[in-house]
C-alpha cells in the first residue's frame, strides 16, 4: 500500500485505492494507553470531510484526541472507505474529500433537483441509499463527497449525540448529522446508519422535512 | 393547486413523518409555516411547545438517555437554548425523538404507510389530536405554554 504523509505524519491518502484497516471484532472500544502503538488507525475527519490513516508506530489515541472518528470504535467490524479518485497536487488521493471549486451541499446531494435513494413513504419519508457490508463507512464517504469543496464553521460530538455520531455546520446554512449503525431509535434497524441534511435549499425538495438518508447493511 | 402552510398543515406532516423514523428537536423548529419563518422566537416558541403538548400526551418518547426518563430536564433544555444559536445545536440536532405506539396507531388511522401524500390537512385527525392535547391538560393555543428563554446568557444543558 502506497502511503503519503502530512507534515503531523499522518497518512492522508492510500494512493493505491480503498484505505483498509484491520479490525477488532465489532462494538470493542479501544483503550489507548501510554506507550502503547497504534497498528494504523483509520478515522474520519467532520472538520474536512477527509478519512485520515494514522501509520503504524503513531501513539494510540492520536486521531481521536484532534476529534476525529476512528471507524473501530464505530459498531461494524471491517472497514474499507471508497476514494473519490481525486489527487492533489502532491499525488495523493485525499479520501473522502471533494476537490475542486467550492458548491453547496444542495448542489452535490439533489443535481437538477433530484434527490438520492428511494423512499416509498411520500415526502419527508426517509430514503434508503444502497446497500452495502459497511454502512457506516458507506455513510461517512458519502458525507466526505457532499461537503462539496467547503469546510464546516461547527463540528460539535458528544453531548447529546450518540457515541460516534457527529453534526457539522456547513457555510451555505446545510446541517449534516451523522448517527452511526446502532446508535438510532427504536425505528431504525441497528445495522443501519443515518445521515440528516438539514438546509434551506433541499428541504424544498422534501416538503419541508429535513432529508433523511438510511444506509442500510447488505 | 397551492395550498398554504398552516400550524396544523406542519404538524400534521412532521408527525407523520416521525412514525417512519426517530427526529431530532430540530424537526420542530423547521418546516414551512405560512407567518411564522424559521430562525424567529416565535418559531422556537411554537417547536417547544409542540414537543411539549406531544411529549405529554404520550404521543412522543426521547431516545436520548439523558432525558428519556427526565423530561422535565429535556423541556428546561429546550426552552434556554436557541435551535438557531451555535449552542443550542448540540441540543436541537443531538437529540432523538420517537413516536410511541399511541402515535402510530393515530396516524395510521388517517394516512397510508405508503404512497403519496398531498399535504392536505385531515379535520378529523386535527380534531382528535386536539382532543387528545386538551385530555392531557396541554390545550392546543396560541398562548406559549413553556416560554422561551432568550437571555443569551443562560446557562448551558
Amino acid at each position: 500500500m502506497q502511503v503519503a504523509f502530512n507534515d503531523r505524519g499522518e497518512t492522508m491518502t492510500d494512493a493505491g485505492g480503498a484505505a483498509t484497516i484491520a479490525q477488532a471484532p465489532p462494538e470493542e472500544e479501544s483503550k489507548p494507553e501510554a506507550g502503547d502503538e497504534a497498528e494504523g488507525e483509520t478515522y474520519f475527519d467532520p472538520a474536512t470531510g477527509r478519512t485520515i490513516t494514522i501509520p503504524p508506530g503513531s501513539p494510540v489515541g492520536a486521531g481521536r484526541a484532534a476529534g476525529w472518528i476512528n471507524l473501530r470504535d464505530l459498531p461494524q467490524g471491517e472497514t474499507s472507505l471508497e476514494p473519490p479518485g481525486s489527487t492533489n497536487k502532491d499525488g495523493e488521493s485525499e479520501v473522502g474529500a471533494t476537490p475542486g471549486p467550492k458548491g453547496t451541499v444542495a448542489d452535490a446531494v439533489a443535481p437538477d433537483g433530484v434527490l438520492p435513494g428511494e423512499s416509498e413513504g411520500g415526502p419527508g419519508s426517509p430514503r434508503t441509499m444502497s446497500a452495502s457490508d459497511n454502512p457506516n463507512a458507506a455513510a461517512l464517504n458519502y458525507i466526505g463527497s457532499i461537503y462539496n469543496g467547503q469546510t464546516p464553521t461547527s463540528v460539535q460530538t458528544g453531548g447529546n449525540l450518540p457515541h460516534g455520531s457527529f453534526v457539522v455546520t456547513m457555510p451555505d446554512g446545510t446541517f449534516i448529522t451523522f448517527r452511526p449503525a446502532g446508535q438510532a431509535g427504536p425505528r431504525t434497524l441497528d445495522s443501519t446508519a443515518s445521515v440528516d441534511i438539514n438546509s434551506p435549499a433541499i428541504n424544498p425538495l422534501t416538503g419541508g422535512a429535513t432529508l433523511k438518508l438510511k444506509f442500510p447493511r447488505k | 393547486m397551492s395550498q398554504s402552510n398552516t400550524v396544523e398543515s406542519w404538524l400534521q406532516f412532521q408527525l407523520r413523518v416521525l412514525t417512519q423514523d426517530e427526529l431530532s428537536p430540530s424537526y420542530f423548529s423547521t418546516g414551512f409555516i405560512d407567518g411564522i419563518p424559521d430562525r424567529t422566537p416565535q418559531r422556537w416558541q411554537l417547536a417547544v411547545d409542540m414537543m411539549y403538548r406531544c411529549i405529554v400526551s404520550g404521543l412522543v418518547g426521547v431516545v436520548t438517555p439523558r432525558y428519556r426518563n427526565d423530561h422535565d430536564a429535556f423541556f428546561h433544555a429546550i426552552r434556554i437554548l436557541n435551535p438557531y444559536d451555535e449552542r443550542g445545536i448540540n441540543l436541537w440536532y443531538g437529540v432523538d425523538l420517537f413516536s410511541t405506539d399511541a402515535l402510530v396507531e393515530l396516524i395510521g388511522k388517517y394516512f397510508p404507510e405508503t404512497g403519496q401524500y398531498d399535504g392536505t390537512v385531515n379535520p378529523v385527525f386535527i380534531q382528535e389530536l386536539k382532543d387528545i392535547f386538551a385530555e392531557h391538560n396541554v390545550p392546543w393555543s396560541d398562548a406559549p405554554l413553556l416560554p422561551i428563554v432568550t437571555n443569551d446568557h443562560s446557562a448551558s444543558a
